[in-house]
C-alpha cells in the first residue's frame, strides 16, 4: 500500500515561549570584565543567559532547569564552579558500560565542560576563576554544557540501569494526550513505512534525503518526547539522516528503527513523553530569512517545483511537508508564522497528493514572499562575488 | 621502484613550517630543494628524519616566481642524493614517478605519464603530468625510470582533473648552480634576471626591474606572527620544546614528549586543542581503568576516548589566550599537560594493563630497541 495523503495532527508538544535575549547585558557584560570588575561580568552573562532566573551568586546559588537537568552554579574563593549532576552509577556491568559511554561520548577535545566522577555519582562540571573567565567563555559554557546533561543523562538511564540525579522536574503528558501521541505515532510509523518502501523502489537520494528528514522532524514537532526515546531516535537518525552516509547503510538504519518503534507500546511511549522546562530555549529563533533560505525561488523549490510537474507529487508534498515540521520543530516563531507553518500544514492534510503538492507549494511561496526579508539578495551577492574569487584561482599551490 | 624499502632510501623528507608541509628532495647529503609556497616567509623550517625525529633546515635561497627553494641542513643525511636532469629530452607519454607525502601520508609514490614536457602556463613552462598530485606533494621529485629529477612538484589545476605540473629540470638545474657560488646567508631571486637579491628593495640593482609586486619585504622581514601562534610558541619553548621543530601547518603542532604524541591545533576560532593520544584499554579492570579517567582530581586536563585509544586533553578559549590574568600560569599548564601526558601512558600501561595507543614513540622506541637487540 503506498501513501495516498499526509495526515496534519495538531502536537501535543506544548510551544516554546519566545525568550529574547539582551544583548546590551552581554555587551555590560564585558565592559565589566574588562574594568577588572569580574562578579559583575558574571552576574551579567547569567542575567543574558537565564533571563527569567534569579541572579545573586554572592549570596545564592544560581540553579535553573533546562529538560531533565538541573543546573547550579556557585562562587567558591574567587572562582565559579558550574555543576550539572547526571546520573548515580547502577551496580554491575552497567556501570562500566556507562563509564566508557561517559569517556567516549561525553567527554572530548574542544569542550570545555567535562565529566567528572566523585564516588559513584557523574556530573558535568566547568570550573573557572573569575578573572580568567571572559564572558564570551562563560556564555559557551552555559549555551553548552546544560544542553549535553540534558541530552545524555537520560540515555544513561535508560541504557545502562544508571539512577537519575537531582533531575528537573517534567510535567506528565495527561490521559488525552497520551492516547493522542500514541495515535499520532502509530499514524507516522506506519507512513514511514511505506514511504521507506518507496524510497527503496526510486532509489532517488535526494527522496531518501526527504523521508529520512521528515521521519524525525514530524516526531519532534508533535511531540513532547524525552527520556531514553529520544536519544534512541536521534542515535539512529544520526545515520539514517546524513547524507554524507552510503545510502544502503542509510536504509539499513531506517528499516531497523522502524521496526523498533513500531515495536513501542502504548505504556512505554508514555513514559517517555513529558512537558520540560528550558531555561535556555533549545530552539533557533525562526527569522523570515530562514523561510526565504527553504521557499524562495531557489534550487531546492525549483527541484520540488520539476517533481510536482513530472508526475512526482509525492516527492514534491514530502520536501515540503518535511521542511514543513523542520522548522516549527526546531525554532521559535512569531505566533502569526508558526500559525501559518501550521495552517499549510493543515490545508493540505488527507488531500490526494498532487493537489495536496500544489497547494503546499503555492502555501511556502506566498509565505515566502510575505516573511522573508531582504538578506537574499546580499547572499546572491555574496555568491556572485565567491564565484568571481574562484574563478581566478585556478591554479593553486599544493602543500 | 615498487619495494618499499627502496622508496624508503631515497632522500626524500617531510618538510614543516607554521604555513603547511611538503616535500624536499636531497640535492647533496645536507641540502635539499622544495617549492619556495612549501618553506617561504619562514627562514627556518622543520624537516623530519626517516626515524621520524625532526632537525632544522635553514632555507638559504628562494625563486618565488619559478616557486624553487633550497633548505640547508645540519648535518648530512645517509639516504640517497639525486641527480637533476634538463627536462629537454622528456618526450609525452614517458613515464614519470612523483615522490612526496600526499595530504601527510608517510613517503609515497605515484605514477603518470608527462602529458606535455614544455606546457606555457601563466608565461612560465611546465612539465605537465597527469600523474595524481595533492597537497603534501609540493617540492618533491618527478623522476624518470633512471631515478633522476625531471621536474619539481609545484601545482596541479583544481579544476581539472589529472593535470598537475612540475618545474623542469633545467630551470631546477640553474637555480642549483647558481646556489653553489653563494655565499649570503639568504638571499631571494630577481624575477627577471635571477640575480641574488640579499635585502628588501624596491628596484634590482642588476636589471632595474620594478620588485613592488614581490613583496621582499614579506620574505626578508616576515610580519608578527598570529598571537595564537606566539602564546603556543612561547609556551612550547618554557617547556623545553623547539617550536620550530614541532610546527605542523597553520595553528597546528605536533611533537612528542617522551613516548607521548602531542597534538595542538585550533579547532575554530574559538578554541585551542591540546592532545595527546596515549593507550588503548586492555581487557581486565576496566571498571577501575574508567573510574580512574573520570576522576575529578584530573582537572583542568580531562582524559576522553576516541576509537578505543585513550586520550589526554585540555581545552583552552580564545579568551584565555587574550585576557588570561596570569599568562604565567597559563603556560605553566600547558607545561604541566605536556609533563603529564608523558607519565600518563605509562601508567595506563604498568597499572591498569593498558596497551601503547598504535604510531605512538613508545611503540617506535620498543621497536626500535628490538632491532637493536637483533
Amino acid at each position: 500500500m503506498t501513501i495516498t495523503s499526509l495526515t496534519y495532527t495538531p502536537p501535543i508538544r506544548r510551544t516554546a515561549a519566545t525568550t529574547t535575549l539582551d544583548f546590551e547585558l552581554l555587551e555590560a557584560a564585558i565592559a565589566h570584565f574588562e574594568a577588572g570588575e569580574f562578579l559583575e561580568a558574571v552576574q551579567k552573562v547569567f542575567m543574558h543567559i537565564v533571563p527569567n532566573t534569579p541572579v545573586d551568586l554572592v549570596h545564592t546559588p544560581v540553579s535553573f532547569t533546562q529538560g531533565s537537568s538541573r543546573v547550579s552554579a556557585k562562587l567558591v574563593d574567587g572562582w565559579l564552579d558550574i555543576t550539572v549532576p547526571l546520573v548515580r552509577l547502577p551496580a554491575g556491568g552497567g556501570a562500566v558500560a556507562a563509564l566508557r559511554y561517559a569517556l567516549t561520548s561525553i567527554n572530548g577535545s574542544g569542550q570545555l565542560s567535562q565529566a567528572r566522577l566523585h564516588g559513584d555519582d557523574l556530573f558535568l562540571e566547568f570550573r573557572e576563576r573569575l578573572d580568567a573567565l571572559h564572558p564570551h567563555k562563560l556564555v559557551e559554557v552555559l549555551r553548552r554544557m546544560p544542553m549535553a546533561a540534558d541530552r545524555h543523562d537520560d540515555w544513561m538511564v535508560g541504557q545502562f540501569g544508571a539512577t537519575a540525579l537531582d533531575r528537573g522536574s517534567i510535567q506528565p503528558v495527561t490521559d488525552d494526550e497520551a492516547n493522542a501521541a500514541y495515535e499520532i505515532w502509530k499514524l507516522h510509523w506506519n507512513d514511514v513505512e511505506e514511504l521507506f518502501k518507496d524510497a527503496q523502489r526510486k532509489r532517488s537520494v535526494w527522496f531518501l534525503n526527504e523521508v529520512t528528514a521528515f521521519t524525525l522532524n514530524r516526531l519532534r514537532f508533535a511531540l513532547p518526547l524525552g527520556g531514553s526515546l529520544l536519544p534512541r531516535l536521534m542515535e539512529s537518525g544520526n545515520t539514517f539522516n546524513d547524507s554524507d552516509v552510503d545510502p544502503m547503510k542509510r536504509e539499513t538504519a531506517l528499516a531497523k528503527c522502524i521496526k523498533e518503534m513500531k515495536a513501542i507500546s502504548a505504556d512505554e511511549l508514555r513514559k517517555n513523553l513529558g512537558h520540560a522546562e528550558y531555561a535556555i530555549s533549545p530552539l533557533a529563533e525562526g527569522t523570515g530569512a530562514k523561510i526565504g533560505e527553504f521557499f524562495i525561488e531557489g534550487s531546492y523549490m525549483e527541484s520540488i517545483d520539476k517533481y510536482r510537474h513530472t508526475g512526482n507529487p509525492l516527492e514534491a508534498l514530502i520536501a515540503l511537508t518535511g521542511t514543513y515540521y523542520y522548522l516549527l520543530a526546531t525554532h521559535t516563531w512569531d505566533p502569526e508564522i508558526e500559525a501559518a507553518l501550521k495552517a499549510g500544514l493543515a490545508a493540505a492534510s488527507g488531500k490526494p497528493l498532487r493537489e495536496a503538492a500544489n497547494l503546499m507549494y503555492d502555501h511556502a511561496s506566498e509565505l515566502a514572499a510575505a516573511v522573508a526579508d531582504d538578506d537574499e539578495d546580499e547572499d546572491d551577492e555574496d555568491d556572485e562575488d565567491d564565484e568571481d574569487e574562484d574563478s581566478d584561482e585556478e591554479e593553486a599551490g599544493i602543500e | 621502484m615498487s619495494d618499499p624499502s627502496t622508496i624508503e632510501k631515497l632522500g626524500v623528507f617531510q618538510v614543516f613550517t607554521g604555513g603547511g608541509t611538503g616535500t624536499g628532495f636531497l640535492i647533496a647529503p645536507n641540502v635539499l630543494v622544495t617549492n619556495c609556497h612549501v618553506v617561504a616567509p619562514y627562514r627556518k623550517v622543520a624537516v623530519e628524519l626517516r626515524d621520524k625525529r625532526r632537525i632544522i633546515g635553514n632555507v638559504r635561497r628562494i625563486n618565488p616566481r619559478r616557486d624553487l627553494a633550497i633548505v640547508e641542513l645540519g648535518t648530512a643525511q645517509p639516504e640517497s642524493v639525486f641527480e637533476v636532469v634538463a627536462s629537454d629530452a622528456l618526450q609525452a607519454t614517458q613515464r614519470l614517478n612523483i615522490v612526496g607525502f600526499p595530504i601527510g601520508l608517510p613517503l609515497s609514490l605515484t605514477e603518470g605519464v608527462v602529458s606535455h614536457p614544455n606546457q606555457l602556463f601563466d608565461e612560465l613552462r611546465f612539465v605537465q603530468t597527469d600523474a595524481a598530485i595533492n597537497p603534501g606533494n609540493s617540492g618533491g621529485p618527478m623522476l624518470n625510470d633512471q631515478k633522476q629529477v625531471v621536474a619539481v612538484t609545484t601545482c596541479k589545476l583544481t579544476r581539472a582533473d589529472n593535470v598537475g605540473f612540475g618545474i623542469p629540470g633545467s630551470d631546477v638545474r640553474a637555480f642549483i648552480e647558481a646556489f653553489h657560488g653563494q655565499t649570503a646567508e639568504f638571499g631571494v631571486t630577481c624575477p627577471s634576471c635571477d640575480q641574488l637579491l640579499e635585502g628588501p628593495t624596491r628596484y634590482c640593482d642588476s636589471c632595474g626591474s620594478d620588485l613592488e609586486e614581490l613583496d621582499l619585504d614579506s620574505y626578508f622581514n616576515p610580519t608578527d606572527e598570529h598571537p595564537v601562534v606566539a602564546f603556543v610558541e612561547s609556551s612550547l619553548a618554557q617547556a623545553s620544546i623547539d617550536p620550530i621543530l614541532a610546527r605542523h601547518g597553520e595553528l597546528n603542532w605536533s611533537f612528542y614528549s617522551g613516548s607521548a604524541p602531542i597534538q595542538i591545533w585550533s579547532c575554530c576560532p574559538d578554541h585551542l586543542c591540546f592532545l595527546s593520544a596515549l593507550a588503548q584499554p586492555g581487557k581486565q579492570k576496566l571498571g577501575d581503568l574508567f573510574r580512574h579517567l573520570l576522576a575529578a582530581e584530573h582537572a583542568p586536563f580531562v582524559f576522553d576516548m576516541a576509537d578505543n585509544v585513550i586520550r589526554l586533553s585540555l581545552t583552552l578559549h580564545a579568551s584565555d589566550i587574550f585576557t588570561h590574568p596570569d599568562p604565567a600560569a597559563l603556560k605553566e599548564r600547558i607545561a604541566t599537560f605536556i609533563a603529564m601526558a608523558d607519565k600518563a601512558d605509562n601508567h595506563l600501561i604498568d597499572t591498569y594493563g593498558c596497551a601503547p595507543a598504535p604510531n605512538t614513540q613508545l611503540t617506535f622506541l620498543k621497536e626500535g630497541s628490538k632491532a637493536a637487540d637483533a
